[in-house]
Formats: C-alpha cells, sequence, structure tokens
C-alpha cells in the first residue's frame, strides 16, 4: 500500500513535455537535404516521387542513440563517435519506426512562400508521434524521405528511392526547449551523395 | 517472510518502547499525597504517574483538650459543694489530676480544684486537709479563683498564697529535648531547654512541649529536687498533625525543617508529597522527615513527578527515554530526508516528440 502511494506520488511528479522537429532552419525554408539534385543531373531527388503532378513519399524519422556521447554536429564528428561506441536506432515502445506518407500537388509549390507547402506537409506528419518517451540520453533525429514503402522500413535504405534526408545536432531531448530544427549540412544542390551518407548513418 | 525493511522498522520500534519504559520501576513506589488547600484545583488520580502509587491522606484530627473532662468533674464537686454535701465534693475533686491540669497548661482548672478541695475539707471539718489543699494552691502560684466560696476558707487560701510567696527559692536544672519548651506549674515557656529555674519551696509541675514529640511532665518537690531531666517520646501521628497546624497557625513555613518531619509524623508515611493548592501548585517531597525536594506546577501529576525525580525517588528518565525525543527524532528524520529526497530527486521527464 505504501509502495503504491509512493509511485503515486513520484508519479505525480513526472513532467511531461515535448518536442517540435522543422524539416529546415525555420518555419518558412525547407532543408537543403531535400532539394538536392541527382548526381550529375538536373534532376531533383523529389522528381522520384513525382507521378504525375503529385509528389508521394514516405518519411522516416529515426531517433539514434549516440551511446551516451555528444559529438558535434559535423559529419565526420557524428561518424567517429559511432565508430568507437555503436549508435543504434531507438524503435518506439510498440517496437516500430516512424513512417508517415506525405503528398501534395506540384501547384502547391511556391518558390515565393513556402509556408503553406510545409504547414501542409507538417499537417500530415503530425498525425503521429515520432516519439511518445524519448529516451534522456544523447540522441540524434534523423527524416529520411524515400519512395519505399512504410509497411517495410528498410535497416538500409534503398539509394535509388531516397528522395532527401537531413539530421539534427546530437540533442539530449528532455532537456530541449524549443523546436529541433533538421537539416543536411550542405552548400549546394549537389548533394545526392550527402543524402545517401545521411540515410546510411546509423 | 516480511520484508527486511519492515522487520527493521518494528525491531527500532521495539528498542525505543523499551528505552521510554525502562525508566519505570517494576512495582510501583507508594507515595502518600497530601492536598493542602483547595482539593479541587488538584485531583490526583492513584496512577497519575507512572512508576508511583499515589493515594492521597489526610491528616488525623487534633486531639481533644484533656481538660474537657475535668470540667465537667468540676462542676458536680461545685455542686455538692453548694448543697452542703462535703463527702461527695470531696470525693469528685479527688478524681481531678491537679499536676496534669497543670502540665496541659490549664491552671484555672487547677486552682478550682484545689480551692473546692480545701473549701470541701475545711467545710467537712478535715481542717488539715484543707491547709494541704491551699498550700499546694500557694506553692503552684495559683490565683484564689473568683468562685464564691466560705469566707473562712479564702482567708486560708489567702494566708498560705502569704506564706508561700516569703519563702525563699531554690534552684532547678531542668533537661529534655533540645530547643522544648518549659513551663512550669502551667505557666508556658518559662524557658528553653536545657536551663535553669527558681522555684519556691514545695511541689512544682515541670512540663516540657516540643515540636516532633509527645509531652511530658514530672512532679519534682524542691528542694529536695535540684536537677529534673524528663524524656520525650516521638509524637503520634495525632499529635504531630496538631502540632503542624499550630505551627501553621503561628505563620510558621509548612514545609521547613520542623515542619517536613511534623508531616512524616503525622502522615506515618517514609515519603509524602506535601502539595499547597494555592494560586499555583507548590509542593515538597519529603523523604524520612526531611523536605527533598520542592517545585510548582500547573497540575497535580506532573508536579508530584518532577518532585520525585528531584528527590531521587524515581529516575528521571534520560534522554533517549523520553517519547519527545523519538517525536524529534522522527521529525528530523522526515525532514532530512525530505530535504535530501528535494535536493536530489529528478522527476522523471516524459518527452514527446513529433511534427
Amino acid at each position: 500500500m505504501r509502495i503504491i502511494t509512493l509511485v503515486i506520488v513520484l508519479a505525480a511528479c513526472q513532467r511531461s513535455h515535448e518536442v517540435a522537429l522543422q524539416l529546415g532552419p525555420s518555419d518558412r525554408t525547407i532543408t537543403a537535404g531535400f532539394l538536392c539534385r541527382e548526381d550529375g543531373q538536373t534532376a531533383l531527388l523529389a522528381d522520384r516521387a513525382l507521378t504525375g503532378t503529385t509528389y508521394s513519399f514516405n518519411v522516416v524519422v529515426d531517433v539514434i542513440d549516440l551511446a551516451k556521447q555528444f559529438p558535434g554536429c559535423r559529419g565526420e564528428e557524428l561518424v567517429t563517435a559511432c565508430t568507437e561506441k555503436q549508435c543504434a536506432i531507438v524503435p518506439r515502445a510498440d517496437g516500430t519506426r516512424y513512417c508517415r506518407p506525405v503528398t501534395f500537388d506540384r501547384s502547391e509549390i511556391l518558390a515565393s512562400d513556402l509556408r503553406p507547402l510545409l504547414a501542409k506537409i507538417r499537417g500530415q506528419l503530425a498525425m503521429d508521434a515520432v516519439t511518445l518517451d524519448a529516451p534522456d540520453q544523447p540522441v540524434l533525429i534523423r527524416a529520411v524521405a524515400t519512395t519505399e514503402p512504410c509497411d517495410t522500413v528498410p535497416l538500409i535504405f534503398d539509394p535509388t528511392q531516397l528522395v532527401g534526408c537531413a539530421y539534427s545536432c546530437p540533442v539530449q531531448l528532455d532537456a530541449v526547449d524549443g523546436p529541433i530544427a533538421l537539416s543536411l549540412d550542405v552548400l549546394d544542390t549537389d548533394c545526392e551523395r550527402e543524402v545517401r551518407a545521411c540515410a546510411a548513418f546509423r | 517472510m516480511l520484508p527486511r525493511r519492515v522487520l527493521l522498522l518494528r525491531l527500532m520500534l521495539a528498542v525505543a518502547m523499551l528505552a521510554a519504559c525502562a525508566a519505570a520501576p517494576r512495582h510501583p513506589i507508594a507515595i502518600a499525597v497530601l492536598v493542602d488547600g483547595d482539593r479541587a484545583a488538584a485531583p490526583i488520580e492513584p496512577a497519575a504517574v507512572a512508576g508511583l502509587e499515589l493515594h492521597v491522606i489526610e491528616l488525623a484530627a487534633p486531639t481533644p483538650a484533656e481538660s474537657d473532662a475535668t470540667t465537667g468533674v468540676l462542676a458536680r464537686a461545685r455542686a455538692a459543694y453548694a448543697q452542703g454535701n462535703h463527702d461527695t465534693c470531696r470525693t469528685e475533686v479527688a478524681r481531678v489530676e491537679v499536676p496534669r491540669l497543670l502540665a496541659i497548661g490549664n491552671r484555672a482548672a487547677a486552682a478550682r480544684a484545689l480551692t473546692l478541695d480545701a473549701a470541701c475539707a475545711f467545710q467537712g471539718s478535715a481542717k488539715e486537709d484543707a491547709r494541704t489543699a491551699a498550700a499546694r494552691l500557694a506553692g503552684f502560684g495559683l490565683d484564689l479563683p473568683a468562685d464564691a466560696v466560705a469566707i473562712e476558707v479564702e482567708q486560708l487560701i489567702n494566708d498560705a498564697i502569704e506564706v508561700a510567696n516569703q519563702r525563699p527559692r531554690a534552684r532547678l536544672a531542668i533537661a529534655g529535648e533540645p530547643g522544648a519548651r518549659v513551663s512550669v506549674d502551667g505557666r508556658a515557656a518559662m524557658c528553653v531547654a536545657p536551663c535553669t529555674v527558681e522555684l519556691a519551696p514545695g511541689e512544682h509541675v515541670i512540663a516540657l512541649e516540643a515540636d516532633g514529640f509527645e509531652p511530658a511532665w514530672r512532679v519534682v518537690r524542691i528542694p529536695d529536687s535540684t536537677d529534673v531531666a524528663i524524656a520525650q517520646q516521638p509524637a503520634s501521628p495525632a499529635r504531630a498533625s496538631s502540632q503542624w497546624r499550630a505551627r501553621l497557625g503561628r505563620g510558621m513555613p509548612a514545609t521547613d525543617t520542623v515542619g517536613a518531619a511534623l508531616i512524616a509524623l503525622a502522615a506515618a508515611q517514609p515519603r509524602v508529597a506535601y502539595v499547597h493548592a494555592g494560586a499555583q501548585l507548590t509542593g515538597t517531597m519529603i523523604v524520612d522527615g526531611k523536605a527533598r525536594a520542592s517545585s510548582s506546577a500547573r497540575t497535580a501529576g506532573p508536579l508530584v513527578r518532577e518532585l520525585a525525580y528531584d528527590a531521587n525517588i524515581l529516575q528521571r528518565p534520560r534522554v533517549w527515554q523520553r517519547p519527545w525525543f523519538w517525536i524529534a527524532v522522527a521529525g528530523a528524520t522526515l525532514a532530512v530526508s525530505g530535504a535530501i529526497v528535494y535536493v536530489i530527486y529528478e522527476p522523471e521527464v516524459q518527452t514527446m516528440v513529433g511534427f
């Protein structure tokens, strides 16, 4: 009885916390990782998701455990950290990985103002939570856009079906205040290689 | 199997209870409680104090004056004398112990008895007996009472008084309980024993009175006796009670050295808690006739308990044997535990991540 009372008291002390993800440096821009071109081509990786005038792809968001390390944001630092220790994708409580379909029409892309499109994409992704209880340790969050189906989310993504990729800096989610921006560390749109590396990271 | 923590908790509780009980003696110690003043202000239950068995006592009633019986005898003798029944008169007067009357200081009754003795003997033609009675009256230094007797008898007595006053006096050394008040022929406080007095020749009654002792007296003849030693027995409870009340009446402290001894004698108990219920309760613990501790409190139970502690009748419980110690320890433990939890406890954070 006393133990139950203690549990109730401690449970009453549990703090709820929400962290919002952002597909770009701000809520008005989309990350370069979703605007990369195929190597040596003019076509965008995003065009792989275009059927007629409709873009249709799936977004897989993974929480990657950095094995209690807190490396920097650069790719080299992340790779080094996960070479020395075993980083791993943390599945959700039910054992699944977050995967949500995104669909929009090409006409909705307005270069002058991406906010309506981003809001629509966010609305579709917000149908489910990436995780309800994030691990209280250093993690990295990665979002991979692919044309591969959600019912068989692969551990290793098919490079030919990648649409885009972005990731966050290492972060302790329980201590985060404010939105987390997902991005890709590139300087131009010739970045298929970086997208592949991003999607292959684990 | 009980969990180890529960066992540990019960063990600590048992140790605390044993420690708390250790101060109480196995058999309760009897204490007589004498309440003076407003008794309703100091109600006491027999088991009001752990380890003590309290019983409220009342001091014995004062002994009646010894002259009460004599008054009736003298009245009957007087009536017989008035009726001319001199033999009856002498028979009644013979029942009166004049030395005893003088010992208790009733000089008036002694003077009446001797005057009637002289008058009845004189009227009964026992002239020599009449002169002897008159001489005794004069020797004791008594005055002729106002009661009317024959003029010849008055003359006989006055002559005897005149003769007695002219006779040379002799010294008598008196010994007894140190400090005892000495009375001679019923005259109180002639001196304090041991002392020497000068007396006219003849019969004299030397009486001693001291607090804590029964009065004692002896008849001496001057100049045959030059010294007298009178032993006194310890006072009976009733006597001690009378003496203690008399001291209070004279404004003496209730529990000074003599007062405490008198209370012990009056109560006939080795341990007496004297409680005075005035504006506040004050008390004195008397052990074997000596005041061992004094204190004051709002209620009688705690007062008697403190007196018992101070007089070493009960062992004052050590710090860990007092309930408030364990209450304080429990409180401090809770406070420290709370502080530690407050400082180090970090509530679990449930972070939901989404778009």
